[in-house]
């Protein structure tokens, strides 16, 4: 078990930054998300860690000690890779076992870690098998199997789940966390998943055009992005134009509306407010709040989606649970007012222009 | 990359490079240096300080001695000759005609002499005898010398030949008659081999691809079959059918129905060789055709024709353009395989000299290995002419489509039939080619004896009396034994070379994979030519010579034919997921277990097919090999070849039956193990898959 630490990593391919000024802290048996757009250097991030790659400038640390130009194998990791990266050529156990037969160990020994990280991943039975006739679940099994049997001090994931369908995406998550619980294995998860990443984490790393943007815990970047960009590339938010009163309050249209965790800035000024779709409060109409219009209606289960229009025209998401929804059936047309559910919304600088996270990504 | 981790992979680069450079680059570098050497006769200037320094290495006492005895003993003409060189040497013209008769010129010369200011003749007198030496006693002083000497100023004082740098040998086959006619009947050669196997190329690779030939996959490994022929067997089997003594021209039209002499109407000539080459070189050109049409999007074809096109439209403005960069391809090859070509022409051509053949001639003849190089050189240049005025035409088009396989539309009846017809043609007159070879060998004497005898295949003479340079086939063990060291060592290298070239990219890797594929462009006949410059005194050190071992031999199979591991090797690799080895590096595997292990077992398929093919070519060819075979050495495709070009053609034909029996008997051995060996050892796409839990 160990921490890592990058200190200040730069990397650059050609003319693109890659990394830029990265530092970021893992602690000993931290579960640690990096989540980004493509693009956006996580998996340069792990690949550096791995000593895949080297950075331009800055450190890798293990338990405080500098990697340097230590080769990959001599780092005591363990790698997930997206494709898995079995070999074709070798049977379930000797995938599994080939660091260990690598490193010259008893075959007895061989044999039964072998055979004990089959049971923990569940493949009993199949180590006689080649990875084409497992499931794509099977095999990244065995690739975790593989990485963890050599019992590394930290294990790296790169899109682990990215090449499987969603049940089994599900499935695998709670096991990989699990694994690594079991093990107290230091593990830095990398994906572009943010739902993945909040639900399997207990640390998570937003980054975007090779910075780091924000750590925290899954709960504190949900409800406290740093910036815009994480509030739009987490869940799901509405970013409208609004301008500062003070602290707590801005004004949108005629309104003004309280917010819990408003940025400090020059009153007057042109900010955006945001505000996820489950904290819209909606209110009926003239009852105060921010007059809307209902546009359309999208069931999604335990919630129902709204879009509404407000403000001008800007487009606007709430989710209201479906029992509420239920008492309430307006039909599209229908006018509302709202306001934001116990001042849960974050200000930001600027205006709300060009709000979609892909294209503030580009 | 970091520094640790890249120390490895420089240090196998490092090897391989220097290994694909040494017997690839420098060989193909050698020759085109050699084809600019010329000789001369060196001016007197030259040849004046030669001699003199030469005169420095005897003892002062008996130098002048020496000197004076050999300019005494010159006669009347000799001195003539050294007084026209002193005056040269003085810078003075000489006043009398060269060419006159010799009596004339003595006594021109006396007068010439005579009528020099004093000064001037004093001057000139002086240089006479070392005139003398340096024209007439240039051979003996050599020889006095010789420990002296380096071996260059040796040779260049025995020869009074100057080495220069020059485009002589070029020229040559322009200027020369017996090399320009010789040019013209390679190039006509050449176009119209192009032509017709290009056209019946295309044309049975778009029948097999379109469903318009019957039992087209079966079709497509008989149109393969000539590529595993020994050399001029084709050559050699038209004749037994076609020639003087031929089965059909002979003994059906001539001696049966009386319709033609069979001495005068025969296949010897232009059409035999046409004849000859066109079977040959179908295989290579299907190939690259096969390939195309194969890839090409059928729904493209399918479009066309829901837009109203009539097949005929479809194939003209659809078929035809896509299939234009493999048509150029497959032309460019055809035309240098049938520039290079001298077997078939020596052996069938008879009276038609063609430029391959008089390379041949002055290599093993006259060793001249200025004029072959520039030969070499010239025979290459034509075919990328070719290649660049095609691509001009065709504007470099490149075209990309969707991988869907070819349209399920079928052909019009009648091209269904007419495509065929085409395809069994060609393969029942392979099917006779070979089936002739068989009978070949084993009659006593084609077109006179018909009775049979085993004894082209031991070491009996077949036909008391005919004395023969080989007797049985015993030269088929020496290139079984040279052809089974060069392919597995051809495979390994193969797949180790596209290895690096995968994980290192570029430029070091850009090289050697460039090097790798340039034998696959140049014809054996440069590859072999190459190997006898670079290694008959590489470096000039005697001690690295490789002239006449078997090793030359085994090294020029070996990286002649390199590539094709190369290439699938690559292809396979582009296609495996480069995490893998990098899952392997991270577990702790070195460079050297990851290839072992892991790479090597994925990449079987690759080594196995650049084994075969260094194996099977290195069993049959012969235009590189024919050059390299030392004395001792007697490799069966150069004794096929021989044998067949003197007429001896039952052992000819005994020779390429084993042959052919040991390539299809090891073919068989790969497929069957592929099939039905240990799990381990078979192709992990082909293993049966277990049913999934």
């Amino acid at each position: 078990m160990a921490s890592v630490t990058f200190k200040d990593i730069d990397k650059r391919f050609g003319s693109t930054a890659a990394l830029d000024a990265v530092s970021l802290e893992v602690e000993t048996g931290a579960f640690c998300a990096l989540v980004g757009p493509s693009g956006c250097g996580k998996t340069t991030l792990l690949r550096v860690a791995a000593g895949f790659l080297r950075a331009d400038r800055g450190e890798v640390c293990f338990d405080g000690a500098p990697a340097g130009a230590l080769p990959p194998n001599r780092r005591d990791l363990g790698f997930v890779f997206q494709s898995y990266a079995l070999f074709p050529t070798k049977t379930v156990g000797e995938n599994i076992g080939f660091s260990l037969r690598l490193r010259r160990r008893p075959r007895a020994e061989i044999a039964e870690r072998v055979a004990h990280f089959c049971r923990l991943m569940h493949l009993e039975g199949l180590e006689a098998r080649y990875p084409h006739e497992l499931s794509g679940g099977q095999q990244q099994r065995v690739a975790l199997a593989r990485a963890l049997v050599s019992e590394p001090s930290v294990l790296l994931l790169d899109e682990p789940l990215s090449a499987l369908d969603a049940k089994t995406r599900a499935l695998l998550r709670v096991e990989i966390r699990r694994i690594v619980e079991t093990l107290g294995v230091t593990a830095i998860y990398v994906t572009h998943d943010q739902e993945e990443a909040l639900s399997i984490s207990d640390r998570v790393a937003i980054m975007n055009r090779g910075r780091l943007l924000q750590v925290g815990t899954p709960l504190e970047v949900y409800l406290n992005p740093a910036d815009r960009f994480v509030a739009e590339f987490i869940g799901t938010t509405n970013s409208l134009p609004c301008t500062l009163l003070d602290d707590s309050n801005v004004r949108l249209g005629e309104v003004a509306v309280a917010v819990r965790n408003g940025r400090p800035g020059r009153p007057d000024g042109q900010a955006t407010l945001s505000v996820r779709p489950e904290h819209v409060d909606l209110l009926p109409a003239g009852n105060g709040g921010v007059p809307a219009v209902l546009r359309g209606v999208s069931f999604l289960g335990q919630s129902v989606r709204l879009t509404m229009t407000t403000l001008d025209d800007r487009a606007l998401l709430a989710d209201v649970p479906t029992v509420e929804w239920l008492e309430r059936s307006l039909e599209p047309g229908a006018p509302l007012a709202w306001r934001v559910r116990a001042g849960l919304a974050s200000v930001f600088p600027g205006g709300a222009e060009s709000g979609d996270p892909d294209e503030a990504a580009r | 990359m970091t520094l640790s981790r890249a120390v490895p992979l420089r240090a196998a680069t490092l090897v391989i490079g220097a290994l694909v450079f040494t017997f690839i680059a420098l060989p193909i570098g050698a020759i085109l240096l050699r084809s600019l050497v010329v000789a001369g006769p060196a001016p007197v200037g030259a040849l004046h300080d030669t001699t003199t320094r030469a005169l420095q290495h005897l003892e002062p006492a008996r130098r002048a001695e020496t000197v004076e005895r050999w300019a005494a003993a010159a006669t009347p003409r000799q001195r003539m000759e050294a007084t026209a060189a002193a005056l040269e040497l003085n810078g003075l013209a000489v006043p009398w005609d060269r060419k006159a008769p010799f009596d004339d010129q003595i006594a021109a010369a006396d007068e010439a002499l005579a009528a020099l200011p004093a000064e001037r003749r004093a001057a000139v007198e002086a240089e006479l005898p070392i005139a003398v030496v340096m024209l007439h006693k240039r051979i003996p002083l050599a020889f006095q010398v010789k420990d002296a000497l380096t071996e260059a100023e040796f040779e260049a004082l025995r020869s009074g030949q100057q080495v220069g740098y020059g485009l002589d040998h070029y020229l040559a086959v322009i200027d020369e008659p017996r090399l320009r006619s010789a040019a013209v009947n390679s190039l006509t050669l050449a176009a119209i081999a192009t032509g017709v196997i290009t056209t019946l190329a295309f044309l049975l690779a778009f029948g097999i691809n379109r469903g318009g030939v019957w039992r087209g996959g079966a079709a497509r490994y008989g149109i393969l079959i000539p590529l595993v022929s020994p050399p001029v067997v084709i050559a050699t089997a038209a004749i037994l059918l076609f020639g003087r003594n031929g089965i059909v021209t002979k003994s059906l039209l001539d001696d049966q129905l009386g319709l033609i002499d069979a001495g005068v109407a025969n296949v010897y000539g232009f059409s035999g060789v046409v004849l000859a080459q066109i079977l040959s070189y179908l295989p290579p050109a299907f190939i690259i055709l096969d390939n195309v049409l194969g890839k090409q999007d059928g729904r493209l074809e399918e479009a066309a024709a829901i837009q109203g096109a009539g097949p005929w439209q479809v194939f003209c403005q659809v078929t035809l353009p896509m299939a234009q960069p493999g048509l150029i391809r497959a032309a460019t090859l055809v035309f240098i395989l049938s520039m290079t070509d001298f077997g078939n022409p020596l052996v069938i051509g008879k009276d038609m000299p063609v430029l391959a053949g008089v390379l041949y001639d002055e290599m093993i003849g006259f060793h001249n290995t200025a004029l072959s190089s520039a030969i070499a050189v010239w025979l290459i240049v034509p075919a990328l002419c070719v290649y660049a005025l095609l691509n001009r035409i065709g504007r470099r088009k490149r075209f990309e489509t969707a991988d869907s396989g070819p349209p399920l539309t079928a052909l019009p009846r009648q091209a269904r039939a007419a495509l065929t017809g085409l395809a069994w043609s060609v393969i029942g007159f392979t099917v006779v080619i070979y089936g002739t070879i068989l009978v070949g060998a084993f009659v006593r004497v084609w077109g006179q004896d018909f009775s049979f005898t085993p004894h082209h295949f031991t070491a009996v003479d077949a036909v008391p009396g005919f004395v023969s340079e080989y007797v049985g086939v015993g030269p088929v063990w020496t290139s079984l034994k040279i052809a089974l060291i060069a392919a597995p060592l051809g495979g390994l290298l193969a797949v180790a070379i596209a290895y690096l070239a995968e994980r290192l990219r570029g430029w070091a890797s850009e090289a050697i994979t460039f090097t790798v594929l340039l034998p696959a462009i140049l014809p054996g006949v440069v590859f072999g030519i190459g190997y006898i410059v670079a290694f008959n005194n590489p470096f000039g050190i005697k001690a690295l010579s490789l002239s006449g071992t078997h090793a030359i031999l085994v090294l020029n199979i070996l990286f002649g034919n390199v590539f094709v591991g190369v290439l699938a090797g690559r292809a396979m690799l582009c296609r495996l997921d480069r995490s893998v080895d990098e899952a392997a590096e991270i577990l702790g595997a070195s460079l050297l277990q990851r290839f072992a292990l892991i790479t090597l077992p994925m990449m079987r398929r690759a080594a196995l097919l650049g084994t075969l093919y260094v194996f099977v070519d290195g069993m049959c060819t012969f235009s590189a090999v024919v050059f390299l075979q030392g004395p001792g050495i007697d490799l069966a495709s150069v004794a096929i070849f021989q044998t067949a070009s003197v007429s001896y053609y039952g052992i000819a034909c005994a020779m390429s039956v084993t042959i052919l029996l040991m390539v299809f008997a090891v073919m068989g051995a790969i497929a069957l193990l592929n099939r039905y060996g240990p799990v381990s050892l078979r192709d992990p796409e082909l293993r049966p898959r277990a049913q999934p839990a």
